[in-house]
C-alpha cells in the first residue's frame, strides 16, 4: 500500500510539471506580451521598459519559466490586470463556491444516477430499461448551457420557484447544481447499468438467489456493491468533467466560481487570472485522480497493490 | 499456418464483409436512429444554400410585427420566426449546421490522425518513446477540457482555425491512450510475429497489420469525439469566444438572444434543439457501432 502510494506520486510528478509548463506556455504564445496588454493606451516607453525589466520579461524562456514555478510554489500567481489583486486570493475566493455547486451537484448524480442504472438493468430489455436509458443519453448530450437556460426559463420564470442567477441562499444553489449535475447523472445511469448487468450474471447473485435472499437484498447488498468499482474509475473523470461544465453553468447564473471568473478574464484578456484557474483546477484534478486511485482498496479488498 | 499472413486473417471483418457489417447494423436500432439523424444534418448542411429560404444574415425589414420578431409558425415567408434583427431564423438554422459540423468533423478529424499515429507509435516501438508520449497525454488529459480549451482560445485571435486548433488539442491525447492500448494488444497476435518473422518492415507492420485491426473503437470512439467537439464548439460560441458574428453557428444564436429568451423563447430554444439533436445523434451511432464492432458485447440487447 505505502509503496503503491509512493508510485503514484512518482508518476504525476511529471504529469504536474507538464500542467505548469502548458500554463506557462498559454501565457507566452499571447499575441504581444503582458506589457502591451498592461499599457493598453497609455504608452510610456520608459515606464513599459521598466515594467519589462520589472516583470523579467527580457529573460530568457527558461529562466521565465523557473520564476513563474518559484512564485506559484509561493502561492504567488501574479496580479490581475484589471482589479491588481493578487490572483491566488481571487482563486481562494472563487473556489469555495465551485467546490460548493460541485459537490451538491455530484451527490445529486449519485443519487439519480445509480438508482436509475440499477432499475434498467433489473428491467433489461424492457421499456422502462430503454427509456431510461434514453433519458441517461439525452442528459448526457444536452449542451450544459441549453440545460441551463431550459430550467432557468421553466423553473425561474415561467413558475418563479427559484432565483435567476446569483449567490447567497440554498435557493440561489438548486439550479445551478441540477444542471451541473445532468450530465454525470447519466454517465452514471449508463455505469451503473452496464456494471450491474454484467454482476447480475456471476455465480455468487445465483448463489444469494438461490438460497432464497429476498430480490432486493441481491440487488442492492450483493450486486451494487460490485457495480461500484467501474462506477468510482469514472469519478475521476467526472471530476474533470464538472469543473468543465461549471464554466457555463457558473456563467449563466452568475455563480462566483472559478468557471465565471475565468470566462470573465479571458473575456478581459485579463491572462494571469486565466492562467491561475488553469493551473489550479488541472493540479485539483491530479489529486482527486489519485485520491479515486488510492480508494479502490478501502472499497474492493481484492485489490492489491503490486 | 505461420505463413498464411498475406490472407484475410489480418484485417477486421468490418473491413472485408461489408455485407455482413451491414446486417448487424441494420439490427441495432441506436445506430438505425443515429446514422438517420446524422445523414439528415449532413445532407442539409452540403445543400445549406439551396434548402435555406433566405441569406442568413440578411435583415429583413418585415422582419417584424408591429415592432416584435415573428413568432415561428405565424408568416410563411419565415416559417420558424425572425430574430432580434429581424433574420430568418430557419434560415440560420440551416446554415448553422455546417459551422457545426464542420467544427466537429475537420476537429476530431486532424485529433484522431494525430493520436493514432502517435498511439500506435508509442504503443509498437514502446521503452522511450511511449515515456514521453504517453506523460504528455496524460498531462493534456489532467486539464479539464473545456478550461483549457477556452484558454487557449482565449489567447489566440478568435475564429474558425483556432477553434480547430484548441479543440484538437485537447481531444488527440484520449485517441492516442485508445490507439495505443489497441497496438499493445494486437502487436502480441500471431500473424503480427509472424510478419515481423518474414521480415516485413515496421512501418507496413503498422499500418497493414496493427492499424486494420485497431480501427473498430478508434471508429467508434471518433463518432463519439464528433459529439463532443460539436458540444464544445457550441459551449464556446454561446460564451462569444468560438464562431464570430455574422457567422450563424447555434451557440452563437443562442448568445445572442439570450437577453430575449424571457420574451420570444423559440430563439433560444429552436437552436438549442439543433444542437441536442445533432449531438444525440452522432451519440447513438457512435452507442450503435459499439456494439455492433465490440465483440465483448455481442449478444447482448
Amino acid at each position: 500500500m505505502k509503496e503503491h502510494l509512493i508510485k503514484r506520486l512518482i508518476v504525476s510528478i511529471p504529469t504536474i510539471i507538464g500542467i505548469t509548463i502548458v500554463a506557462f506556455l498559454l501565457m507566452y504564445v499571447l499575441p504581444g506580451d503582458p506589457v502591451d496588454i498592461l499599457m493598453a493606451e497609455r504608452l510610456d516607453p520608459d515606464t513599459e521598459a521598466m515594467l519589462r525589466e520589472e516583470m523579467g520579461l527580457d529573460d530568457p524562456l527558461h529562466q521565465q519559466y523557473l520564476t513563474f514555478i518559484t512564485n506559484a510554489l509561493q502561492g504567488d500567481f501574479g496580479r490581475s490586470y484589471h482589479t491588481r489583486q493578487p490572483v491566488g486570493e481571487m482563486l481562494g475566493r472563487a473556489l469555495p463556491a465551485t467546490i460548493q455547486v460541485s459537490v451538491w451537484a455530484y451527490l445529486l448524480s449519485i443519487a439519480i444516477g445509480i438508482p436509475l442504472g440499477t432499475y434498467a438493468a433489473v428491467r433489461h430489455k424492457s421499456w422502462a430499461d430503454t427509456g431510461t436509458m434514453f433519458l441517461a443519453l439525452l442528459g448526457i448530450c444536452a449542451p450544459p448551457f441549453v440545460v441551463a437556460l431550459f430550467f432557468l426559463y421553466m423553473l425561474g420564470y415561467q413558475v418563479q420557484i427559484f432565483p435567476l442567477g446569483g449567490y447567497g441562499t440554498w435557493m440561489h444553489m438548486v439550479l445551478p447544481a441540477i444542471t451541473l449535475g445532468v450530465r454525470p447523472a447519466g454517465m452514471l445511469a449508463r455505469i451503473t447499468r452496464s456494471g450491474m448487468l454484467e454482476v447480475l450474471r456471476e455465480d455468487y447473485v445465483r448463489t444469494a438467489r438461490s438460497k432464497g435472499l429476498g430480490e432486493k437484498i441481491v440487488i442492492w447488498r450483493h450486486a451494487l456493491r460490485n457495480t461500484m468499482i467501474p462506477v468510482i474509475t469514472v469519478m475521476g473523470t467526472q471530476i474533470s468533467g464538472l469543473l468543465s461544465g461549471s464554466v457555463v453553468v457558473e456563467a449563466v447564473f452568475a455563480w462566483p466560481g472559478i468557471g465565471h471568473m475565468s470566462v470573465e478574464a479571458i473575456q478581459a484578456r485579463d491572462f494571469p487570472v486565466v492562467q491561475g484557474v488553469v493551473l489550479v483546477s488541472a493540479i485539483i484534478v491530479v489529486v482527486i485522480n489519485l485520491l479515486v486511485d488510492l480508494s479502490y482498496g478501502a472499497i474492493d479488498p481484492r485489490v492489491r497493490y503490486d | 499456418m505461420l505463413f498464411s499472413v498475406g490472407t484475410d486473417d489480418r484485417r477486421h471483418p468490418l473491413l472485408y464483409n461489408v455485407g455482413h457489417f451491414l446486417r448487424r447494423a441494420k439490427k441495432s436500432k441506436p445506430a438505425v436512429i443515429g446514422a438517420a439523424i446524422v445523414l439528415f444534418f449532413a445532407a442539409v448542411a452540403i445543400f445549406a444554400p439551396l434548402i435555406a429560404p433566405h441569406d442568413p444574415v440578411e435583415q429583413h425589414e418585415d422582419g417584424f410585427d408591429m415592432g416584435m420578431p415573428h413568432e415561428p409558425f405565424s408568416e410563411w415567408k419565415f416559417p420558424l420566426g425572425t430574430d432580434h434583427l429581424g433574420r430568418d431564423v430557419l434560415s440560420r438554422v440551416i446554415h448553422g449546421t455546417r459551422i457545426s459540423l464542420f467544427v466537429g468533423f475537420s476537429a476530431m478529424a486532424y485529433a484522431t490522425v494525430i493520436g493514432v499515429v502517435l498511439g500506435i507509435l508509442s504503443g509498437y516501438f514502446g521503452r522511450h518513446l511511449d515515456m514521453v508520449i504517453m506523460r504528455i497525454v496524460d498531462t493534456i488529459m489532467a486539464f479539464p477540457s473545456f478550461i483549457l480549451v477556452m484558454a487557449t482560445v482565449g489567447s489566440l485571435e478568435p475564429g474558425v482555425l483556432t477553434l480547430l486548433f484548441a479543440i484538437g488539442i485537447v481531444r488527440w491525447a484520449a485517441m492516442a491512450r485508445l490507439a495505443r492500448s489497441q497496438a499493445l494488444q494486437v502487436k502480441e497476435l500471431n500473424y503480427v510475429e509472424a510478419g515481423r518473422a518474414i521480415g516485413v518492415h515496421d512501418i507496413r507492420i503498422m499500418l497493414r497489420y496493427i492499424l486494420p485491426n485497431s480501427l473498430a473503437p478508434i471508429i467508434v470512439s471518433l463518432t463519439m469525439g464528433i459529439a463532443g467537439c460539436i458540444l464544445m464548439e457550441a459551449s464556446l460560441s454561446f460564451l462569444g469566444l468560438g464562431i464570430q458574428p455574422p457567422t450563424p453557428s447555434w451557440g452563437m444564436m443562442i448568445n445572442e438572444t439570450r437577453a430575449y429568451m424571457f420574451l420570444r423563447p423559440s430563439l433560444v430554444f429552436i437552436p438549442s434543439l439543433a444542437i441536442a439533436v445533432t449531438v444525440l445523434g452522432f451519440s447513438l451511432l457512435g452507442d450503435g457501432l459499439r456494439d455492433i464492432l465490440d465483440p465483448r458485447l455481442r449478444g447482448e440487447g
